[in-house]
């Protein structure tokens, strides 16, 4: 405490009680280990910043104060160079700003480079630049008067990069990572920061925050420190941003990040000595304009007499430049700062602009004074506004909300000491009065940001646009855009009428596929097909840098599209791959020769491996192809055919192979067989013989243990070659359909056939007569047990063949019911019965099944029960009028012997059939269920499994108390009822 | 018009004036004299009666009307001083949150609406709420409890039925409820767990914070009882149950939400948890400190934890718990206590036991995922030292009790 006048006297008398000096003053007191020694080391700092020959402006990014008090000395003194912190290779750029409306950024591009390792690339660096800026005031300075030449001094990117890349620590390392991850599309961007003093140390940000009594970094610098140093001298502005310099870089920051600073430090003092004794100028003479971190001096090079060394420098040729447009939540996003903050720096700076472009400025902070009255009008009109807003986005907000958002700004104001009305004090008011707990609700500082926050975007003049990006637009002059458009351009042509339109067109889509920003409202564009109406939504006059950014990979759009699409194929790309390139190249860019010749090269050499192809999509693309070339004048190129031939010999081979494995669906080789009948005819053409295909069907006919499908497929596709084969597949339907035991796969069948229609048209008529068969000749108690499981597979059937089966039953029963029902059939009708006669176990296990209430199986416990007990039988059987039940079921008994006939070995308990009867009676009572609709879900008792013990123990316990029997009768009454139906 | 309330207050006012100063630094002196006496949690405007005369007495900013101190001075008593205050006494820090919270909490108190804070347990909702309405009223007691019973009586009025037969009714048989209290007063009020209360409870509170009086029908002249200035309502809900009893749109609409959120930030969290243990052991007349090996222990267990909360599927993956801080000084309490008074049990085990004792409160889902953390993430850290290592066995041992 006691060396505090020290730190203080340094300062004029009105500036002792700053609370910036304050501040930094407690920050050495608390954060040094020996706070006299820190206060000598920055006391000192400014010293040796006073007696620097060369005069530093120590500034911070986006600072109006920095920036008024930049432009106010670079007019006093007119030095004849200014040296800015700025990469070298940006310099370049300078000439360009003019042509365009701020915020623009500088950009540097790479996509290959020796010395950045590949996982980092592409990568982009942005330096961004924007009026109220002390470094855009620098430069604007040295554009407008000849005699003053503006020299950027710091490494360029590359260089910068490799330093980050040496010196970057762990936690920066894994942060890089997680940015990274987010920016896979357009590869690392890297933002420069001229006159960046954010202090890299976060435990140092906290103490800063906590002793300024504030949220945010930029809640401290635009409230506390802009407002200190907009009132003062230009020296005394010199000294607290160096004094706020030095207390950062010597406490703020990370030993990662002060590394890269001091190889910055000392490569801008090297490159300045270089241009002084270059061009013989004196040191005096000039000013070098830095951020505050870089006017401390931390290495042996700083300042004009500080030791010499060599600069470490990298050949940069792979890199391109550009200038970007921008915006100020953009900027604000990239320098870490609070949304809207570079808008408020910028509606102070328009606020006072025009006086300060005049030789001789009037005193800053009256005219700020003025701009912050005018502020409580736009409060109002802003409190009604998001009140409007938040209403229809769904807030119960009223007038009242207006009200209470005004007055408590007004109160943060006071609580907060601020001197303006700040809008970040009306975004908490409007939150804190507005937002509710309901999580659905957009939040409410999103919909103040948007509405206070007038984002203002910058625009890159036509001339300072790269050739393809000037290319593009002067291919859409016709459009007679004006030059500071900024809006969206909706354009709509109908080709037919305006042919013209064609190349607009054509551009169009292209850009389309580049993901540049145009979007086609109405028309669609395939291969060979599109659509006369256009009308497209262009944004490249709003947002150009998806433009600008292409115009590193070409000289023309149409280059940019080959590279992008010649690129991935290689050698080792598989047909599909290549087959889908040329599909493109053949959409967008027609005949094009340049790259078609290599993609069909690379075509042709590709290997075919059906376990890896999609036989679908080859199909798709190759018959897409073709069928665009069979529409063109120029007939099918010699390419194709001998693609084709290749892949038909290739799919002939491995057909075998590709049925027998079970990994291909049914699905695949339906489609591998489309393909191969697809293009047989221009195989054929080209050499092939049919017989490759029929010794396929040999080796196929080999195999066993088919599954059904496929086996239908099989049979459907050599139908087109022997006639006899289309008998042999009604013969497997008509078996699968009357063996029980095999009707379940009925479905997987029925898909097989539908799959073959594709190639087997006639399939189709097969489908007909199984489904009609099925709802003809099936039981209806069959039919609806089957039903769902029918139901279930024909869902898994892709719509495209319901859709078919549809078309072809319309085409048979047009009419109505009554129309079906006298139809003439084309098929013979008798055809299933005489295969089922054929088959004679399968027809009495037919009509077993259909009659399931005769259940021959063992007895069940309860049947069992009853057995054993014949008194309880009897007395059951008069419960319900059966009294002479042992005659009826002698008859019952022969009866299903005769049905059953020999071949089948059935044990039959001639006695007590009854009971076995009754105890089977839920399977019974299951088919009643299904087929009257009885609600007997009471009885959930299965046949053949066990009775639950403890059931049977209750049941034990009831019959002790109850005299059993009768328990039994009454709880089973009504089931009783049912089964004396059957019998019936 | 004589008050039964204002009787109260002027008698307590008059007692605790007498005793002067209870005050946290002065209570371990007062507390050897009058050993019986002693009150086991004093509200805040006792425990910290020094500071807030103190704010009060170098107060120069403008305040609104029936407070006891500046909204300036007030942000300062509950986020604590700094050094650009300026103030030649250091105000301790009370409330860890975001300072932006207490200021939007305060500026609401200041303006018509009612304030609502809400919040996971733990998250010290009611804490702030304590420490605004000492801080403006000197009064932080005057509260209604929510709770599925509490009737409207409780947030109005009430009769003493014994007077009302032996005298009628009138303002002197009549109970007024804390908030009535407040209004007449100009005071804060506090409304605890709103949400908890069922919907019609709840909307007897739309009429007193927009026409901000209660009136009193079966009085038949003098029967309306008008706010006073200054006062207001802070209500604090839990974001859990939100679903319990979700406040109705009318309500909503006077009340400024504040949502208080869990503190993640392990650096802040240690503070407060060092700051809340040391004033629980010291009201409890023990002097430990906490050792730094076990709190770190905590703190990791919980990061950790929370992170297996965040990327568990359902809920039958993550434990019950918020995990908020006020869990782990519970836990780092009652493992405190245990090694203080049981010597055989060492802090290691005592902290194991009361972690999974504390947290696991669904069984078997609980206990499952404690299984799974334990062996996954503490087994890891086992090697690091040798409190690590009692630790992972002493919780595997507790665990096994537990099966």
């Amino acid at each position: 405490m006691v060396a505090e006048p020290a730190l203080k006297t340094k300062f004029e008398e009105s500036l002792r009680d700053s609370t910036v000096l304050e501040i930094l003053n407690e920050i050495l007191q608390e954060e040094g280990d020996n706070y006299q020694e820190l206060l000598s080391i920055t006391t000192n700092d400014i010293n040796v910043l006073q007696k620097e020959k060369l005069e530093i402006i120590p500034i911070s990014h986006h600072s109006l104060a920095a920036a008024i008090h930049t432009r106010m000395r670079l007019a006093e003194k007119k030095p004849k160079i200014i040296f800015l912190e700025a990469s070298e290779d940006f310099q370049k750029l300078v000439p360009d700003l003019k042509h365009c409306t701020l915020p623009v950024a500088f950009q540097g591009f790479i996509s290959k480079s020796t010395k950045i390792p590949p996982e980092r690339l592409p990568v982009a660096c942005y330096a961004v630049n924007t009026e109220a800026s002390a470094e855009y005031q620098a430069i604007k300075y040295a554009t407008e008067n000849a005699d003053t030449q503006i020299v950027f001094v710091d490494a360029n990117c590359e260089q910068r990069i490799i330093w980050q890349l040496k010196y970057k620590d762990k936690d920066s390392a894994k942060e890089d990572k997680e940015k990274e991850e987010r920016n896979e599309i357009n590869g690392k961007q890297i933002h420069f920061k001229t006159g960046d003093i954010y202090p890299s140390r976060e435990g140092f940000v906290n103490l800063l925050l906590a002793k300024a009594n504030v949220s945010h970094f930029s809640e401290w610098w635009l409230d506390i420190v802009e407002n200190t140093l907009l009132d003062i001298s230009y020296e005394n502005f010199r000294q607290i941003m160096l004094l706020i310099g030095s207390v950062f870089r010597r406490l703020g920051a990370k030993d990662s990040v002060e590394n890269i600073t001091k190889k910055r430090d000392i490569f801008m003092w090297n490159k300045i000595r270089d241009v002084l004794v270059q061009k013989k100028i004196q040191a005096s003479d000039c000013i070098f304009i830095c951020g505050a971190a870089h006017a401390v001096k931390m290495v042996d090079e700083w300042g004009i007499n500080g030791k010499k060394s060599k600069n470490e420098t990298t050949d940069n040729s792979n890199w391109k430049y550009g200038l970007m447009q921008s915006d100020f939540l953009t900027v604000d996003q990239q320098f870490g700062q609070l949304p809207g903050v570079t808008g408020e720096i910028d509606a102070r700076w328009n606020a006072i602009k025009s006086k300060m472009y005049i030789a001789k400025p009037q005193d800053p902070t009256d005219l700020l004074e003025k701009y912050s009255i005018s502020q409580h009008d736009q409060l109002v009109r802003w409190s009604m506004d998001i009140v409007k807003k938040a209403r229809s986005e769904g807030y119960l907000t009223s007038p009242a909300d207006s009200i209470e958002i005004v007055k408590t700004t007004y109160s943060f104001k006071e609580l907060r000491n601020r001197p303006y009305l700040s809008k970040l004090d009306f975004i908490e008011a409007a939150t804190t009065c507005i937002e509710k707990d309901d999580p659905y609700l957009p939040k409410v500082e999103d919909m103040v940001t948007k509405i206070i926050f007038s984002n203002k975007f910058g625009k890159v003049g036509y001339h300072a646009l790269p050739p393809l990006a000037q290319d593009v637009l002067d291919r859409l002059a016709f459009l007679k855009v004006p030059a500071d458009y900024k809006k969206i351009k909706r354009i709509l042509y109908d080709l037919k009428k305006e042919p013209h339109y064609q190349v607009t067109s054509d551009l169009l889509w292209v850009l389309k596929f580049l993901n540049v920003n145009v979007t086609p409202i109405v028309g669609q564009k395939k291969l060979g097909a599109q659509d006369n109406q256009e009308s497209w939504d262009l944004y490249i006059y709003k947002q150009q840098n998806p433009l600008i950014q292409l115009a590193y990979e070409g000289i023309t759009v149409e280059d940019v599209f080959r590279n992008r699409v010649t690129k991935k194929i290689t050698q080792k790309s598989k047909p599909v791959e290549v087959l889908s390139a040329i599909r493109t190249v053949l959409t967008y860019l027609d005949n094009d020769d340049i790259s078609l010749a290599y993609l069909t090269k690379m075509l042709l050499n590709s290997t075919f491996d059906l376990r890896f192809e999609s036989p679908m999509e080859l199909y798709n693309l190759t018959i897409e192809i073709l069928n665009f070339y069979r529409t063109q004048k120029t007939g099918v190129p010699h390419w194709l055919n001998t693609y084709i031939l290749t892949a038909y010999r290739a799919y002939c081979q491995e057909l075998a192979s590709a049925v027998d494995d079970s990994t291909i669906s049914t699905e695949s080789i339906a489609t591998i067989f489309n393909f191969i009948f697809k293009v047989e005819s221009i195989a054929l053409a080209q050499g092939a013989s049919r017989n490759e295909l029929e010794l396929a069907f040999i080796l196929i006919n080999r195999l066993t243990n088919l599954p059904i499908g496929k086996k239908a497929v099989v049979l459907a596709a050599e139908s087109l070659l022997k006639d006899e084969k289309e008998d042999e597949l009604k013969l497997i339907v008509a078996k699968t359909f009357w063996n029980p035991l095999t009707i379940q796969t009925l479905s997987d069948l029925l898909a097989g056939i539908v799959y073959s229609t594709n190639f087997a048209p006639n399939a189709v008529n097969i489908i007909i007569e199984l489904l009609d068969q099925c709802f003809r000749k099936l039981d209806d108690k069959l039919l609806f047990q089957w039903m769902p499981l029918l139901i279930d597979n024909f869902s898994e059937l892709k719509q495209d063949y319901i859709k078919q089966i549809e078309t072809v039953i319309k085409r048979y029963y047009k009419g109505s019911i009554q129309e079906i029902e006298q139809m003439d059939l084309w098929y013979d009708e008798d055809y299933y019965d005489e295969v089922a006669g054929k088959t004679k176990v399968a027809k009495v296990q037919r009509d077993i099944a259909l009659k399931p209430s005769v259940t021959l199986e063992p007895a069940t416990e309860l049947g069992i029960f009853l057995q054993a007990s014949p008194d309880t039988l009897n007395q059951l059987a008069s419960m319900f009028g059966l009294q002479d039940w042992q005659q009826v079921e002698k008859q019952a008994v022969l009866e299903v012997k005769q049905n059953i006939e020999s071949e089948i070995e059935v044990e039959i308990h001639e006695k007590n059939f009854l009971a076995d009867f009754i105890s089977q009676f839920p399977d019974s009572l299951n088919q009643l269920k299904i087929s009257q609709g009885i609600n007997l879900d009471f009885l959930q008792i299965k046949p053949k499994t066990k009775i639950q013990p403890e059931k049977e123990e209750k049941r034990e316990k009831e019959e002790e108390k109850e005299g059993g029997v009768s328990v039994l009768i009454k709880e089973y009454e009504d089931t009783l009822k049912e089964i004396k139906k059957i019998g019936e | 018009m004589k008050k039964l309330s204002e009787k109260k207050q002027t008698e307590k006012k008059t007692a605790s004036g007498s005793e002067k100063t209870p005050t946290k630094s002065s209570t371990k002196t007062a507390s050897k004299e009058k050993e019986e006496k002693k009150v086991l949690r004093p509200p805040v405007e006792q425990l910290y009666y020094d500071e807030l005369e103190y704010l009060a007495s170098i107060d120069k900013h403008t305040k609104p009307k029936n407070w006891f101190l500046s909204p300036h001075m007030l942000r300062i008593f509950v986020v604590g001083s700094s050094s650009s205050d300026k103030l030649s006494k250091k105000i301790e820090k009370k409330f860890y949150g975001n300072p932006n919270l207490v200021e939007r909490a305060i500026v609401t108190l200041a303006s018509d609406r009612g304030l609502l804070l809400i919040g996971e347990p733990g998250t010290g909702k009611s804490w702030l709420a304590e420490l605004l309405a000492a801080g403006i009223s000197r009064k932080s007691t005057l509260v209604v409890q929510g709770t599925a019973a509490t009737t409207e009586d409780q947030i109005k009025y009430s009769w003493n039925i014994a007077a009302v037969i032996a005298k009628g009714q009138s303002m002197d048989t009549m109970i007024p409820s804390p908030i009535m209290t407040s209004m007449e007063n100009g005071q804060i009020g506090r409304f605890e767990e709103l949400t908890r209360c069922t919907s019609d409870v709840q909307d007897s509170l739309i009429s007193i914070l927009s026409e901000k009086y209660i009136a009193i029908p079966e009085l038949s002249d003098d029967n309306v009882i008008y706010a006073q200035e200054g006062f207001n309502v802070i209500a604090t809900a839990n974001s859990k149950d939100k679903g319990v009893n979700e406040l109705s749109s009318a309500l909503k609409r006077r009340f400024n939400f504040v949502t208080i959120p869990i503190v993640t930030d392990q650096k802040t969290e240690k503070e407060i948890i060092e700051f809340r243990i040391q004033d629980l052991m010291e009201r409890k007349g023990l002097a430990k400190k906490i050792p730094a090996s076990l709190l770190e222990i905590l703190l990791e267990t919980f990061k950790e934890l929370r992170d297996v909360s965040l990327s568990a599927r359902s809920d039958s993956d993550r434990l019950e718990s918020s995990l908020s801080t006020a869990e782990q000084i519970g836990i780092l309490e009652d493992a405190m206590l245990q090694s203080t008074f049981f010597k055989d049990v060492t802090p290691a085990k005592a902290l194991a036991q009361s972690l999974i004792g504390g947290l696991t409160r669904r069984l078997p889902e609980d206990l499952t995922v404690m299984n799974k953390f334990w062996h996954s993430v503490i087994e890891k850290n086992k090697a690091k030292t040798e409190e690590w290592k009692n630790y992972y066995t002493e919780g595997q041992q507790t665990m096994k009790s537990f099966q």
